[in-house]
């Protein structure tokens, strides 16, 4: 919706309605309202249906409901597949072999590579350069656009390869694998990854020459899971607040709390009725000391570009992670080609008696977490989804509501500059309205 | 519609992409297709929300691609106002050709019950509705099917439409691919639940090629044209029971009005 800079000033106009903010993943717009300067109500509106995944699941086999929970979302499909199959075999007390995990982990990578290169360059890199989009700002730059397609290629080759395809994995089953890839497969992608590594660094370097808006500088609360190996990674067991507390993954209903507002599908949720946020800053922040090579050493270098109090800083924390997973997914391909069992055999789930099982993992926008309940014939007989977005929503509302007043401070008035200024912090935060429409209490 | 005849060098033809409710997946194949930067040359995007700021709603468009169900009376009213802008409609993805996964209890529960189950008494302003198929409120001029739609077939769409030719649908299922792809069938072989005989080819039988049973994500064979006589009957001989194939052919293919009486070719007899 933001148009063109360089229009004409108009007086301001109250309120500004936003009704669908582009280059995001779904359907939402913003809402501001105001008293003369003071700032009445900030909404953001998610008009993204509803479409009633733990409701439609009730009563369905579990083979098949995992392979529609993944339908949630485009971008995210392999977070939700994998988190959704680890909490099935949760609930079922299957145990994955050790080669399976491996492979999942290389493929949920795959995913955060393709999924950060396009938030990144198609979606929030034209804010900062000047374009409405990244076809525009392709054709004045194409080394840029070049170096996102290559990654966002490389991202959704290894969700082919390992997956079937890069949109909603049929090849990722409950107990392993259809189809192993080959030792062959995997040192291409490893091979490939190696030579990658400067487009890596792309996003980053044209990143640096903007700074964050002070406008929305606040300390907040940030989660983020452990990573099982004390390194850098999206998947683990407990999850660590930035307050010093922790708690185990499993007990997430516990202290993650929902509700329903009136304006979105998607409910709200609170960590100890605090707001919170939960994205690649938040994972950075807590546990980027787990980083190595060069993602480290850049890391460092722009620190102050990763401030957790500032939420702009969510896409240079990104950008680094970018840099880090594909490093991480060239060393773990490698070392899975020189010790594949390609002869190993999916397990078949036996289900005969009843279980609930827990899993959360962080998706490339922050922390998803999936409850499955089965019965002894392994029917789904409740389901709990609670997704990033849904998780970080009132913290990006009360973002937009930071920004709206410093700018009403600020006597702007051009509805046009407050809009697009509104945007840009949405879509720092990389949101994924289609996965936040999806929510739903157990019974 | 000869786009190229008409517009020689001199006009590109206007595409709009929109989005109902689903996952995105479609419109996100489309971005990445390998072509696209030689796409945005030949034609001009009016509206494309998901990666451009430049979109708009209500302006006229030869070509009207739209992915997703209709789930909220918004969803509805964007749908007749894009139908009545475009010249050519063409529903994209399985939510838009059989109403999604989000239509997986049609049927079996009503708006009103999903509602509670998901919002319990939470009022929220916006009306929603039961996931629908776009053809249930507007003409559609072609479908797309595919969750997501295949790459080679949106290719194939878009030149059609700039060459002034029509893309041909496809009116065979998946065992016939399954069978040029060399693979042994895994229904007849393994006894497992593959929806290959009922579901519109066009995937090359990607899942089977994986050992994976199809799942059915292209939607119904249109036509009748599925596979009774050779395949789909074994549904019961392998020990699959009505319910367990009803709720597995439901996942894509809960608007058909034909999948009763399909499962009755399968099981016999009526319910």
């Amino acid at each position: 919706m933001a148009k063109a800079k360089g229009s004409k000033k108009k007086s301001v106009k109250h309120p500004i309605s936003i009704d669908h903010v582009a280059r995001i993943e779904g359907k939402a717009g913003i809402e501001v309202s105001y008293t003369g300067k003071k700032v009445d109500v900030v909404q953001f509106n998610i008009f993204e249906g509803p479409r009633f995944f733990e409701s439609i699941t009730l009563g369905k086999p579990i083979n098949e409901a995992v392979a529609v929970y993944p339908r949630i979302c485009s971008f995210c499909a392999a977070a939700h597949k994998v988190t959704g199959v680890q909490a099935a075999e949760n609930a079922i007390a299957l145990r994955p072999t050790e080669q399976t995990k491996k492979l999942r982990e290389i493929l949920y990578i795959g995913d955060f590579i393709e999924s950060h290169a396009l938030h990144l360059f198609l979606l929030a890199l034209p804010d900062f350069l000047g374009y409405h989009d990244a076809f525009t700002l392709g054709e004045e730059h194409p080394d840029i656009l070049r170096a996102g397609m290559a990654l966002k290629d490389i991202g959704a080759d290894i969700q082919t390869i390992l997956g079937s395809r890069y949109i909603h994995q049929e090849n990722v089953l409950i107990g392993g694998f259809g189809k192993l890839p080959t030792k062959k497969q995997l040192e291409t992608i490893a091979d490939r990854l190696k030579g990658i590594r400067n487009d890596a660094e792309e996003a980053l370097e044209n990143l640096v020459s903007y700074r964050n808006w002070p406008e929305v500088d606040a300390e907040r609360i940030h989660l983020a899971l452990k990573p099982y190996d004390d390194t850098y990674s999206m998947l683990g067991g407990t999850v660590q607040s930035t307050e010093g507390t922790s708690f185990r993954a499993d007990a997430y209903k516990m202290r993650i709390s929902e509700s329903v507002v009136p304006h979105s599908f998607a409910k709200h949720s609170h960590f100890n009725n605090e707001p919170f946020m939960t994205s690649a800053l938040s994972r950075f922040a807590l546990f980027g000391d787990g980083l190595d090579g060069r993602a480290k050493e850049l890391a460092e270098m722009y620190s102050a570009h990763l401030d957790p109090s500032n939420p702009m800083s969510n896409n240079f924390a990104q950008a680094v992670e970018l840099i880090y997973f594909v490093n991480r997914a060239e060393r773990m391909s490698r070392e899975l080609a020189s010790d594949l069992k390609p002869y190993e055999r999916r397990i078949k789930p036996k289900i005969e008696k009843a279980g609930i099982g827990v899993s959360m993992s962080e998706a490339p926008r922050g922390l998803l977490a999936y409850t499955l309940k089965v019965d002894k014939n392994g029917k789904i007989t409740a389901a709990d989804i609670i997704t990033p977005t849904a998780m970080f929503l009132p913290m990006l509302e009360a973002d937009l509501r930071r920004l709206a007043e410093a700018l009403a401070e600020q006597g702007v008035k051009d509805p046009e500059t407050i809009g697009s200024k509104l945007e840009t912090v949405v879509r720092a935060y990389d949101p994924c309205v289609s996965c936040s429409v999806h929510i739903a209490d157990i019974q | 519609m000869a786009i190229i005849e008409e517009c020689g060098d001199i006009c590109r033809p206007k595409i709009g992409v929109y989005a109902l409710t689903s996952c995105y997946g479609c419109q996100l194949k489309l971005a990445t297709v390998q072509k696209i930067m030689e796409i945005v040359q030949a034609v001009e995007i009016e509206s494309f929300y998901m990666i451009s700021s430049a979109s708009r709603m209500g302006s006229d468009v030869d070509v009207a691609f739209v992915e997703g169900s209709v789930s909220t009376e918004k969803d509805l009213e964007e749908l007749k106002e894009i139908r009545e802008h475009s010249r050519i409609l063409v529903a994209l993805g399985a939510c838009a050709v059989n109403g999604g996964v989000q239509s997986w209890a049609e049927g079996d529960k009503d708006y009103k019950k999903l509602y509670a189950e998901v919002y319990g008494e939470g009022k929220i302003t916006m009306q929603g509705r039961q996931a629908t198929p776009v053809s249930d409120h507007v003409k559609v001029d072609y479908f797309l099917p595919g969750c997501p739609p295949e790459e080679d077939e949106l290719m194939y769409f878009i030149s059609a439409f700039l060459f002034g030719t029509f893309p041909e649908p496809k009116d065979y299922p998946v065992c016939a691919e399954c069978r040029l792809a060399g693979n042994s069938c895994i229904l007849i072989e393994k006894g497992e639940p593959c929806l290959g005989p009922v579901t519109t080819a066009g995937c090359k039988a990607r899942c089977l090629s994986h050992n994976v049973p199809c799942i059915g994500c292209r939607g119904p064979v249109p036509h009748g044209t599925a596979w009774f006589d050779s395949l789909a009957k074994l549904f019961k001989e392998k020990g699959f029971d009505r319910d367990y194939i009803r709720d597995r052919m439901k996942i894509f293919g809960a608007h058909d009005e034909n999948l009763e009486p399909m499962l009755d070719k399968i099981f016999g007899g009526s319910k």
